[in-house]
């Protein structure tokens, strides 16, 4: 029984801990310190986005008022999750005071920093200190760390909030454009015949679209150009470079042998796709969605540099460039932004690189 | 019509043409002739070898009969049953039966599953048991294929080229098929590695009363697997017999010329070389009359001009117009001697 | 003195994952219009030490001992520690490479004549013209049919043996004095092998070059090479001439490799005579002799603790067993059952 009996060998058949292909590509991408850094700046970033009404803002994070519990800050999220009750009592926005002389048992926990990214603290909102400066007595000091702009309102926080923004609008375009090219380049790249024929005609149409030029259409005719509507303008322009990748790869993949082993086992095509191709053909397009977010966190700022963002007073960095047209001496509102900017874009390449290499498969050793 | 009886696998005239599209409209210009009419039974039980050299249409005769190419002409049969007619319902059903190992370990199982899962899906896929069932059927397909339990928590990269196969040989066990296509199971292993794995497909042949067609270009390794062997060429069977038979008494020339191409360690088997001049020509052109004319050193004229019919002597088929006359004239032993003596003589006077 | 000498060539790669050692300590020597056959399964080493002769070992590789002696106008030179500059000079001059794939090892956007042309004129100074007749020469020394028509076709429009024999062409532009072939006929079918294989005998006989096979298939290797040389895992196991090492094998290694085929079963249809067991890869040679795991005749503790070296055992014939010579040599290795 030479054949069948389990060797030595073939008993101490692998390596102690079994990886999967993401593991692999884990333990390599560790191994490179630019993306790695790259990687721990996206994460900062993130964790001040998700933190933003608490590092720089005028509401409280948590108070107590009148007997309850209450999370105003929530309201920098959306208007709605403000409590009514500050509504009611017609705080308007302004809490340390009110708070104070409404309920004096009430207690608040505030944030970081007390600046609103929206509009200039005005002089003793909160008590003992002064209003922000406007114009150019808006320099970085104590009390405003990265200056305000010509209305007075303060930069840290504007930056701070905008993080929100920017990860919002690169995360949210990308998943709207990652989620239509994976679709449509996948069922081209499997069908081929007609159904491709079809899909890459009208891939090419939208190529040819001049994104900038739609979003600034589609500005021009909706009334009320939200951030929202920009992040659907983008994904919905930026699906066709993922989709033609999609479908290379699956047209190379449709050819390998466990394409074919599947099939053999009685695999139906949706089957197929779902569990053998996509997951081997997801690596690749990776790259391009993580490159495209740092390119729709550009677009973005483009926009609002050039004044058709959010209309102010809006949160975004571009928004501060805008800002600073007006007034170049004001140097604290291009130097804090722009390095905002560049060092994102710089991280999200830098992981989208490492990525890239980490997922290369000309560097998995091949056993024999 | 049913054709149920001791074969289990029947095949009439299969073909499988690929079209040659060119141009704007993708016109079609032109066929490539895979396979070009080629029939053979297999018995239960028994193994055919399909030999050839690349081009040949051996690869898409074997996924032909699958249905995993779907062939453009001609009729198969497995266990009475037509396959190439059938609906798809019935065609996955039927997939249960019939297996298929692939040639290159590396390619034929998915870098991203782990071994219990490429090992699974044909069970999930046919409902065939619960988890621990499942899970019983795949610890005994390991077993047999000599690879540990272990191995269902790991990935494919982690095993060599011979462990990989006896995977995939798994993979093709688990669902307990009947019959199991071998397209070149062993070409891409070492060789100290192939024997190995010869030796496990003999076993499970015996244990488990499966059913091979065993491809290959590799005849030594065919004449040792096989019941039956048919040599093809250019999309055609040339010679088709008992696998003894074969070896023994070869009658067409490109069999002849096959054999004698073996490098072999044996200074006996030296003698006399037959180099076939030029190369094989491309299926979408064949040439006409016998296919092989152009190659062959025996050619006549007839050859040129008219497709050699098949000539059978107790089991041994032969298509070529020159040993077919040898074959009616004196039975197969003494017209293999003769093929063999006029293909010597044309070999260069220094060979 | 020889042609070409490698003396104790240790190649190793530096890998994240550490420092794997291709070629162990290995020792050749091949004769003016000599073929010493390489034979070896993956990942012996035989093709990382046909590349560390002419310096094409692709990082993180390097040849990090051992001499490689190339006789030059009677003087040897090592081609080891020669700078890259000259060692171009070499290649394709006084040693030609030809490689498995010839699919690949052809560029596809340049014509066939163009290719050889090139050939000729990186060695010697020809206007193309001149190159272009010499790569006439060279297609019909390497019996290609109809080529002038050849010079002008693509890769792409050839088959493989065709191709495998502009292969050919190329590494003979310019007459070397030893061709290095790395399995020239592997991916070939078997008929175009016999072409081929005639083919380099018929130019070896011609030219008087000496050749330096490298391939897994001892078929080959018995019936083109004066000489043979067996390797498992980075190191030589057993060096004889080629009618002897068939005649009579002595490291189990050898014997085992002759035993599992099929047509050296005298009949009857019991198992080939497998050889347990996988071969290792360089990260996990085995202590002591490495082909002990699978060997039927290992005994401890000789086998498992020391690396045999190579022993003269019989005029010409070197054997690297701690037991060679008293081996069964008729009784193949048997399955483990120790």
């Amino acid at each position: 029984m030479t054949g069948g009996q389990p060797t030595a060998d073939n008993r101490r058949a692998a390596t102690p801990s079994p990886r999967g292909f993401w593991g692999e590509a884990w333990a390599r991408f560790q191994r490179m310190p630019l993306a790695m850094a790259g990687l721990v700046f996206v994460g900062l970033m993130a964790v001040v986005a998700l933190l933003a009404p608490a590092i720089a803002g005028t509401k409280p994070i948590v108070c107590r008022y009148k007997g309850q519990i209450y999370f105003p800050c929530l309201a920098y999220y959306g208007r709605s999750l403000e409590p009514v009750v500050f509504s009611q009592d017609k705080f308007r926005g302004e809490y340390p005071r009110n708070l104070r002389e409404k309920d004096p048992e009430s207690w608040a926990v505030w944030p970081l920093v007390f600046q609103d990214p929206y509009r200039a603290v005005r002089p003793d909102e909160w008590p003992g200190r002064p209003g922000n400066p406007a114009r150019d007595q808006g320099r970085p000091g104590r009390l405003n760390l990265m200056g305000t702009n010509q209305n007075g309102v303060d930069v840290f926080a504007k930056m701070v909030h905008g993080t929100l923004v920017a990860l919002l609008v690169g995360f949210v375009s990308m998943g709207i454009a990652a989620t239509i090219g994976v679709t449509v380049g996948s069922l081209a790249g499997y069908f081929g015949g007609w159904v491709d024929a079809v899909i890459s005609r009208i891939t090419e149409v939208v190529m040819c679209i001049p994104t900038l030029v739609l979003i600034l259409a589609l500005l021009a005719i909706v009334e009320k150009p939200t951030i929202w509507k920009m992040m659907a303008v983008l994904g919905l322009t930026g699906w066709p470079g993922i989709s033609r990748l999609m479908r290379a790869e699956l047209l190379r993949l449709r050819s390998a042998e466990f394409v074919t082993a599947a099939r053999a086992v009685g695999a139906s095509p949706g089957r197929i796709i779902l569990r053998h191709l996509l997951p081997n053909a997801l690596a690749p397009v990776m790259v391009p969605i993580t490159f495209g977010i740092a390119a729709a966190i550009l677009t973005e700022s483009g926009l609002s540099f050039l004044g058709f963002g959010q209309p102010p007073p809006s949160a975004s960095w571009g928004s501060l460039l805008n800002d600073a047209r007006s007034n170049l001496k004001m140097w604290w509102l291009v130097f804090f932004p722009g390095a905002a900017i560049f060092l994102t874009v710089l991280a999200f390449n830098l992981v989208g690189e490492g990525l890239q290499k980490a997922t290369d498969p000309r560097l998995r050793e091949a056993r024999k | 019509m049913t054709d149920a009886g001791p074969d289990l696998v029947a095949v009439s005239d299969l073909e499988t043409h690929f079209p040659i599209r060119q141009g704007l409209f993708r016109t079609v210009v032109g066929q490539v002739r895979a396979v070009d009419g080629i029939s053979f039974r297999i018995g239960r039980g028994r193994t055919l070898g399909l030999v050839g050299e690349s081009g040949c249409g051996k690869t898409t005769a074997g996924r032909g009969i699958l249905r995993l190419v779907e062939p453009t002409g001609g009729r198969v049969h497995f266990d009475g049953q037509d396959i190439l007619g059938a609906s798809a319902a019935t065609l996955r059903s039927l997939r249960r039966r019939m297996q298929i190992v692939f040639q290159d370990p590396y390619g034929s199982l998915n870098p991203r599953l782990t071994v219990r899962a490429i090992l699974e899906e044909g069970l999930v896929i046919h409902r065939l048991g619960d988890s621990p069932e499942r899970l019983r059927r795949m610890t005994v397909a390991l077993e047999r294929t000599g690879m540990p339990t272990a191995a269902l928590a790991r990935y494919p990269h982690e095993f060599s080229g011979g462990q990989r196969q006896r995977i995939a040989i798994a993979r093709a066990l688990v669902l307990e098929p009947d019959f199991l296509v071998l397209d070149e199971p062993i070409s891409a292993l070492d060789v100290s590695i192939q024997a190995q794995v010869v030796n496990l497909l003999v076993e499970l042949r015996q244990e488990l009363g499966l059913t091979y067609l065993f491809i290959s270009h590799d005849l030594s390794i065919v004449e040792y697997i096989s019941d039956h062997v048919a040599v093809m060429y250019l999309g055609r069977i040339v010679e088709y017999a008992a696998a003894v038979s074969l070896y023994a008494t070869p009658l067409h020339p490109y069999t002849h010329a096959l054999f004698s191409a073996i490098p072999s360690v044996e200074p006996a088997r030296r003698r006399g070389r037959i180099v076939l001049p030029g190369d094989v020509p491309s299926p979408a052109s064949p040439p006409a009359g016998c296919r092989f004319h152009p190659r062959c050193p025996l050619a006549e004229a007839v050859c040129r001009t008219l497709d050699p019919p098949p000539v059978e002597l107790d089991g041994h088929r032969v298509h070529c117009h020159v040993a077919a006359r040898h074959l009616a004239a004196a039975g197969a032993a003494e017209a293999s001697r003769q093929v063999a003596a006029a293909l010597a003589a044309t070999l260069p006077a220094d060979s | 003195m020889p042609l070409l000498e490698i003396q104790d060539l240790v190649t190793a790669f530096h890998t994240p994952a550490g420092r794997v050692t291709a070629v162990d300590g290995i020792s050749l020597s091949i004769e003016r219009g000599m073929t010493l056959g390489l034979v070896g399964e993956s990942g012996c080493g035989k093709s990382v030490t046909a590349m560390s002769v002419l310096g094409l070992v692709a990082a993180p590789g390097r040849v990090e001992r051992g001499r490689i002696l190339l006789e030059i106008d009677g003087d040897p030179v090592n081609l080891a520690t020669l700078p890259e500059s000259r060692l171009r000079r070499m290649r394709g001059g006084r040693v030609g490479m030809i490689f498995q794939e010839p699919m690949t090892s052809l560029n596809p956007v340049f014509t066939i004549g163009n290719q050889v042309a090139e050939a000729v004129r990186l060695h010697r100074r020809a206007s193309w013209r001149e190159a272009r007749a010499r790569a006439l020469e060279l297609l019909r020394l390497v019996r290609i049919a109809d080529p002038e028509r050849r010079l002008d076709e693509y890769p792409h429009q050839l088959s493989g043996g065709m191709r495998q024999r502009i292969m050919i062409a190329i590494a003979l532009a310019c007459e070397p004095e030893l061709l290095i072939a790395d399995e020239p006929t592997t991916a070939l079918d078997v008929t175009i092998q016999a072409q081929i294989l005639e083919l380099l005998a018929d130019l070896r006989r011609r030219l008087g070059m000496a050749i330096l096979l490298i391939t897994h298939d001892l078929g080959v290797v018995a019936e083109t090479c004066d000489e043979v040389a067996v390797m498992y895992a980075g190191k030589i196991v057993e060096r004889a001439p080629a009618v002897e090492l068939f005649a009579n094998p002595l490291h189990p290694y050898t014997i085992g490799l002759l035993a599992a085929r099929p047509e050296h079963r005298a009949g009857g249809k019991g198992p080939l005579a497998a050889i347990p067991g996988m071969v290792p890869q360089p990260r996990d040679f085995p202590a002591g002799c490495r082909f002990h795991p699978r060997c039927g005749h290992a005994r401890k503790p000789w086998c498992m603790a020391e690396q045999p070296q190579l022993r003269e055992l019989s005029p010409g014939h070197f054997v690297a067993c701690h037991f060679a010579g008293e081996l069964d040599a008729a009784r193949p290795t048997e399955p483990a059952d120790r």
